[in-house]
């Protein structure tokens, strides 16, 4: 039976205390939970395996490094995802590269899209889109819309995530709504905004 | 809530993050709201969207764990053997590590600037002479003894024993003033010394007096240990101090008007006239004049070094207190515990005060330190 979220945030406290006192077995246990989610997450952002790759181990380094310092005042994912948009933040200010080249998209598309578990075409077009319509978004209002529909955290945490108050996290959520919707509308996948 | 309100709130309705009353007024208005349901809508399409391209992203390297833990091992390497004695120092929070930084040196700074003798005070109490005299000084020089006071003035000798001065003072606390100074009178007495002044005074609470004695030199050390049986003895004090110089200058000098005294008995015998021989005479008696002003003054410091002199302060005892009572103590320890209190606020102030005056050299290295520590980290 799947954790609760309490219980999940309470295991993963837990691993941090261990990991402040050097235990390799709970870092391990942490990063499988987390490889994953931060890599995917960090894909939106650099839209290349490899620095994604390096991101998110720059992430888990930096938890067994400041593991010592957490508190527990916010919930253990929220620390660390906090950690990880701000490295994605700073990756992109290096890169200097803020345009979305379409090539760039297929790192976030399987690689081959038949070994997707829904392999028809119609559907591959459609994720192609949506991660365009994403890519075209600021990273600010990107990070806002994976942290809520994808990571499922509620916009208190994403205030502290972004480090900023709460009601520029619902700006940011209304304008990437509106452009989101209005780029899969005019690709026929949702209504119309009138 | 408003419309607006809860149009806002629809993306963490749809994820299911919301607080129950968020919730419920967030559900209300989605059934009572066509624009609402249709925005609801539109969201649920988005997430199960995103979920989807989310769950079809490629994986990442399973492998890579042992990179991750390599570089771990690097940083935990980095504390831990690049830097034996400052690991705790790297596991600071970057803006904490230059606070701790400049405290540290701002304390080495002050500590240094306390242990430097800035300015070097010179020393006082005992000197130890190592200047040269003349041996014979006291028989006016002809000019053969002139000639032998010279070789001998070219002697450089130890002189600590016959050229210094030595002087003395001591406090003693007695019953009765009288009864002291006739015992110390008869101790002295013993040790060779002579009385050259007492002074007896009453002062509120009791009489005090004072006798001053010269030593022999040679029993200086026993009059002084002689004198502890006349009293309490509350505080010492013996001074050496050092006349070499002014004996060797002394002698110098009386070499020097020997020979003027010689040249001018020369002339004096050569002179042919009345007023030439007059002339000679008067010049004669200035130098014999200069000569005995010198003799005295060697006379007087040999004096000074044969004999020691001896001031001894003798104050009555009060009378013993009765034992305090417990008020007595608990004012005794208030007092105390005042005096206490006073001299740690002035050190605490006075330590503040001391760090004020290096806020401004803290606050540059504090931030060249943030400086660095950023430049580092990038």
């Amino acid at each position: 039976m799947p954790l609760s979220a309490d219980d999940t945030a309470a295991l993963e406290g837990h691993w941090i205390g261990l990991i402040a006192r050097g235990d390799r077995g709970a870092f391990e246990r942490l990063y499988r939970s987390y490889q994953s989610p931060l890599f995917k997450y960090f894909l939106h952002f650099v839209h290349s395996a490899a620095v994604a790759e390096e991101l998110a181990d720059d992430v888990m380094v930096e938890v067994w490094r400041g593991a010592g310092r957490y508190r527990g005042r916010s919930k253990p994912s929220v620390w660390i995802f906090g950690i990880a948009y701000h490295k994605a933040i700073d990756a992109l200010r290096r890169r200097r590269a803020p345009l979305v080249e379409l090539r760039s998209i297929e790192s976030v598309l399987p690689a081959d899209p038949r070994a997707a578990p829904d392999a028809s075409v119609e559907r591959d077009v459609m994720r192609r889109d949506l991660a365009l319509a994403l890519a075209t978004l600021s990273p600010e209002h990107r990070a806002v819309v994976l942290l809520t529909f994808v990571h499922g955290y509620a916009y208190q945490e994403i205030s502290q995530i972004v480090g900023c108050p709460v009601n520029t996290v619902k700006t940011r959520m209304f304008h990437a709504k509106r452009h989101l919707k209005q780029a899969l509308a005019t690709r026929g996948y949702l209504r119309e905004i009138s | 809530m408003s419309h607006g309100q809860l149009s806002e709130l629809m993306p963490w309705y749809v994820n299911g993050t919301l607080a129950i009353g968020e919730r419920q007024a967030s559900a209300l208005e989605s059934a009572s709201c066509d624009a609402c349901a249709a925005d609801l809508d539109d969201l649920s399409r988005i997430q199960a969207a995103l979920i989807d391209l989310h769950g079809v992203a490629p994986e990442p390297d399973p492998s890579s764990f042992a990179k991750a833990l390599a570089a771990a091992d690097a940083e935990e390497d980095r504390r831990r053997l690049g830097h034996p004695w400052f690991g705790w120092w790297w596991s600071l929070a970057p803006l904490r590590r230059a606070v701790v930084t400049s405290v540290a040196i701002a304390a080495i700074v002050g500590a240094a600037a306390l242990a430097i003798p800035w300015h070097q005070q010179p020393e006082t109490g005992v000197t130890v002479a190592t200047a040269a005299i003349p041996v014979e000084l006291e028989n006016a020089p002809s000019d053969a003894s002139a000639s032998r006071a010279q070789q001998r003035s070219n002697r450089v000798v130890a002189v600590t024993d016959q050229t210094s001065v030595r002087s003395g003072e001591m406090h003693l606390s007695v019953a009765d003033v009288a009864p002291a100074l006739t015992s110390i009178v008869a101790l002295e007495r013993d040790a060779g010394a002579s009385v050259t002044a007492v002074d007896v005074r009453d002062v509120d609470g009791g009489r005090v007096a004072q006798i001053r004695l010269v030593v022999p030199r040679a029993r200086f050390d026993a009059a002084v240990a002689a004198l502890g049986s006349a009293g309490e003895e509350t505080a010492r004090d013996v001074a050496v101090a050092d006349v070499g110089p002014q004996l060797v200058r002394a002698g110098a000098a009386l070499l020097t008007l020997g020979r003027t005294e010689n040249d001018e008995s020369a002339i004096a015998k050569r002179a042919t006239t009345v007023d030439d021989m007059l002339a000679a005479e008067r010049a004669l008696d200035v130098t014999r004049s200069r000569i005995e002003d010198e003799r005295a003054t060697v006379r007087s410091l040999r004096s000074q070094v044969a004999f020691a002199s001896l001031t001894i302060d003798l104050v009555e005892q009060a009378p013993v207190a009765a034992d305090p009572t417990a008020g007595q103590r608990i004012a005794s320890s208030w007092s105390s515990a005042l005096l206490a209190m006073e001299s740690a606020s002035v050190a605490v102030a006075s330590a503040a005060v001391w760090l004020a005056a290096f806020i401004p050299y803290i606050a540059v290295i504090g931030l060249l330190g943030f400086l660095i520590v950023l430049r580092l980290r990038r």
